[in-house]
């Protein structure tokens, strides 16, 4: 007899739909599977064969053959075992689904003993079935929470295969939506806090402009002034992510395995600090079966490289087509995948090798030298970054410091405030933050007096700086401006934009 | 041929063995004589590198000549353009290349010597007295090294009264990185060398390169040295050729000051600005006209800045602090500032005075 069951496989972060045919004929007694399968969904033979067994079932000595049709995709991933064994229960008629069987799909890996082991992706593969109209989704226990921040499809998590008799008999709730109750939670409290952060007025500063720009950021600095510190507190002063965002990111990290099974959905921004020896793959994404890398888990949050220029050559100028188009895409023989990698790239570097220069007492590099370190980080890569500020090393009166510094809730405020002016000028153009300007709408959105100009140009052929660097300027100026609630950038907004200038401008000279 | 080239042909045989250059000639009274004598007495140092030159003195001068048509001239010990105060000296070089021109006999001339890897404050001093001292019309000698040498140069050079005595030939620019600075030293100063063009900088030409530097200079200044510094060789050679010594004064605990710090114990004039140099020359002082920039009034706002800077470099977040001005206002004053000539962004953070 013939079956048919859904299931959706996951391509990157796209679900596509998968009908998984079984036949159950006379002849020989054999299961054989076709279709196109990685050796993890072959492997599903044993391991259906065997939990169906073990749950009680014995399958009729036939000639059993599965189709996971298109049979032109090649099938990756586990997550394919409980549509295989539905699909086998039904055309061997010891399960019957009845309507259910047309609207449902179904996810989820077979232990031998018959229980339901949650998958990766979930979220993605709910979103998929949805929008392909199917009204319920069966899926692990463990999963449900996941697969029920999918409004609009019931989602029903099962215990163990012999839970699937129970399917048609309506006695299975299904799992509760908790996606508001999960927002209304957000309240859950960031471990970091920028207050506590003493002194270094000159890093927070940067680090404030750049959260409301959303400019990418780098830190230089000797060791131990506080430039992780920092980094890290940056997301908490970025406005908190809109459900839109929220869902997106917990869709990567649901692919990549890294969602909680008791809250699914991720609220807070992401900081991922990868160590300085990740492989270019592992950094943007990559792999045989292309799987979202460091930058697409901090996508809307922030991607912090410490001791830049440790990284690999190759994996540091991997990040500069994602950061110009904020997605990844890779291209495989199965098709091209995309990641989202909208993130604010935060970095830290000291300014020599021995991390003290211009500190002539302990730093005995010459001056090649320091310029040598300086230049292992490629030029198109210093021009991403709007914002480059020079740590001070901390004295003894900021390490024990007395003064109560301002907390991240406060300058949060402010970077809203200045996020909601953005958002306003930047209406109908689709631009979203002042470090996405390109020239033409620095010229038109950045507008300077005559006196400012002049300025300007004193500036410029004082310190023989690039046109690259003069938009750079009136970007952050213009984030400056916001900050301070002002549609005009003032001369004094100018001239701290001019000290934010990177260290490719020939300053240390 | 003439007595010239006969001497070209001892130099090249004698290398750095100017003793030995200055008993043949003794012997023999010219060059020219010595290569017509059949029987060579000289020991067996040069000997061999004689008679081979002997041998090739005919590429030996066409090489010389083409060198020449790059404008790399040379001199003999002898020779009327050879720097007179290096005559003097016993172990004077036998010949020298130079490109450009060599330092004014007529006037006095200043070696300024000190780290390579040189402080903020080192470096605002070596700019002031090269600038200050070639300004004033006199020759400052130095050896075009990274750090304090170069940073001397290039103050003085825009008045051209700069020369560089290099480790290797005149015509490699050591380090690279100095091409501007050698390029306009070929200019408007000179380049001066022992070594035959095409010589590599090796390591030991650098202490011999040195006694080049303070013999040409009728004061040594040392601007930073560390406890244990090269520029002591050449202190060593200027105290042996009989010429002052001057150091310029630091922070005790300083280490790139400990060594001039140390000079100035052991005896050292204390070098604090121009008038030092000039009187221990035994020549009158006149203060120059300072021209443009420098003399340009503050406004008090400026002025307010201007006092919390010092010639240790100073981190923006101390200066927030003991202004009390927001960032952009204290960063326009910094520009201004740093436009008129009066500060130096010394790193990305951190500002010194000039």
């Amino acid at each position: 007899m013939y079956s048919k069951i859904n299931t959706i496989a996951l391509f990157g972060l796209e679900g596509l739909l998968i009908r998984v045919e079984c036949d159950t004929s006379n002849g020989l007694p054999e299961m054989s599977m076709v279709g196109f399968l990685g050796s993890e969904v072959r492997e599903a033979r044993d391991r259906v064969r065997t939990a169906m067994k073990n749950t009680g079932y014995s399958l009729p000595p036939k000639r059993i053959t599965v189709n996971l049709a298109p049979a032109d995709i090649r099938k990756e991933g586990t997550s394919f075992d409980l549509a295989i064994a539905a699909a086998l229960l039904t055309s061997a008629d010891l399960l019957r689904l009845g309507p259910l069987q047309e609207e449902t799909v179904f996810l989820g890996e077979l232990g031998l003993d018959g229980k339901l082991i949650p998958v990766s992706g979930i979220l993605t593969m709910v979103g998929a079935a949805k929008a392909a109209g199917f009204r319920t989704c069966v899926l692990p226990a463990d999963n449900a929470a996941e697969g029920a921040l999918v409004e609009g499809i019931r989602v029903i998590g099962l215990e163990s295969l012999d839970q699937l008799e129970m399917l048609s008999e309506g006695v299975l709730a299904a799992a509760p939506c908790r996606i508001r109750e999960l927002l209304q939670e957000e309240s859950e409290r960031d471990t970091v806090d920028f207050s506590e952060v003493n002194g270094q007025r000159a890093m927070r500063r940067a680090a404030e402009i750049a959260a409301a720009g959303r400019h990418n950021l780098l830190f230089i600095g000797s060791p131990g002034s506080g430039k992780t510190m920092i980094a890290r507190r940056i997301p908490t002063i970025l406005p908190t992510l809109s459900l839109e965002e929220a869902l997106e990111v917990s869709r990567i990290y649901s692919i990549s395995g890294m969602l909680s099974r008791e809250r699914p959905l991720i609220l807070r921004r992401p900081f991922r600090s990868p160590h300085h020896t990740i492989s270019p793959f592992a950094l943007v994404g990559g792999g045989r079966v292309p799987r979202p890398g460091e930058i697409s888990l901090a996508n809307h949050g922030v991607l912090f490289l410490d001791e830049l220029p440790e990284f690999q050559k190759s994996a540091l100028e991997a990040l500069r087509q994602p950061l110009e188009d904020r997605v990844v895409s890779i291209s495989r023989v199965q098709g091209s995948f995309r990641f989202p990698a909208d993130v604010m790239l935060v970095a830290a570097m000291n300014p020599c090798r021995c991390g003290y220069y211009p500190d002539r007492n302990r730093c005995r590099c010459t001056e090649a030298e320091v310029d040598a370190y300086l230049k292992r980080i490629s030029r198109p890569l210093l021009d991403r970054m709007d914002l480059c500020v020079e740590a001070p090393p901390v004295g003894y009166s900021e390490l024990t410091g007395r003064e109560k510094n301002e907390d991240s809730a406060s300058i949060r405020a402010r970077v809203e405030a200045a996020r909601e002016r953005q958002i306003l000028r930047f209406a109908g153009t689709g631009i979203l933050f002042n470090a996405r300007m390109s020239g033409r709408d620095v010229k038109k959105y950045c507008r300077i007096t005559a006196e400012e100009e002049r300025f300007l140009k004193a500036v410029f052929e004082q310190k023989g700086l690039s046109a690259r660097s003069y938009h750079r300027i009136l970007k952050v100026a213009r984030t400056i401006a916001d900050l301070k609630g002002s549609e005009n950038i003032s001369l004094e907004d100018l001239a701290e934009a001019v000290g934010y200038r990177g260290p490719e401008e020939k300053f240390w000279r | 041929m003439e007595e010239r080239d006969y001497q070209y042909w001892l130099a090249q045989a004698a290398g750095v063995h100017a003793g030995e250059l200055r008993r043949l000639l003794s012997l023999y009274g010219t060059a020219q004589a010595l290569y017509e004598s059949r029987n060579w007495p000289a020991a067996d140092r040069i000997k061999e590198s004689a008679e081979s030159g002997r041998r090739e003195i005919n590429a030996l001068l066409a090489e010389r000549d083409g060198l020449e048509k790059e404008g790399i001239r040379w001199c003999f010990l002898e020779d009327p353009a050879y720097p007179k105060r290096l005559r003097e000296l016993p172990d004077a070089p036998p010949g020298l290349y130079y490109k450009g021109r060599l330092p004014p006999e007529d006037r006095p001339s200043v070696g300024i010597v000190g780290a390579r890897s040189c402080s903020a404050y080192g470096r605002s001093r070596a700019e002031y007295f090269g600038g200050e001292l070639a300004a004033q019309g006199l020759s400052v000698i130095s050896g075009m090294a990274r750090g304090i040498d170069g940073y001397a140069q290039a103050a003085a050079v825009q008045s051209g009264g700069s020369f560089a005595v290099l480790g290797c030939g005149v015509d490699i620019c050591y380090p690279a990185a100095h091409q501007a600075l050698y390029d306009q030293l070929c200019e408007s100063g000179g380049v001066i060398s022992e070594l035959r063009p095409g010589t590599p900088p090796l390591a030991y030409h650098f202490p011999l390169r040195n006694r080049i530097i303070s013999g040409l200079s009728d004061i040594l200044l040392v601007i930073e040295a560390r406890e244990k510094s090269g520029s002591f060789i050449t202190v060593d050679y200027a105290l042996e050729q009989g010429r002052d010594v001057m150091a310029l004064p630091g922070r005790v605990g300083d280490e790139l000051s400990s060594g001039c710090n140390r000079l100035i114990r052991q005896g050292a004039g204390i070098l604090i600005d121009c008038a030092d140099v000039f009187e221990a020359l035994h020549l009158e002082f006149r203060q120059l006209e300072k021209a443009g920039l420098k003399t340009e009034e503050l406004t008090p706002e400026q002025s307010a800045v201007w006092k919390l800077m010092g010639a240790m470099p100073k981190h923006l977040d101390r200066l927030l602090e003991e202004s009390g001005l927001s960032l952009g206002e204290l960063s326009l004053r910094l520009l201004e500032l740093e436009g008129m000539g009066r500060i130096r962004q010394i790193s990305s953070g951190q500002y010194a005075r000039r």
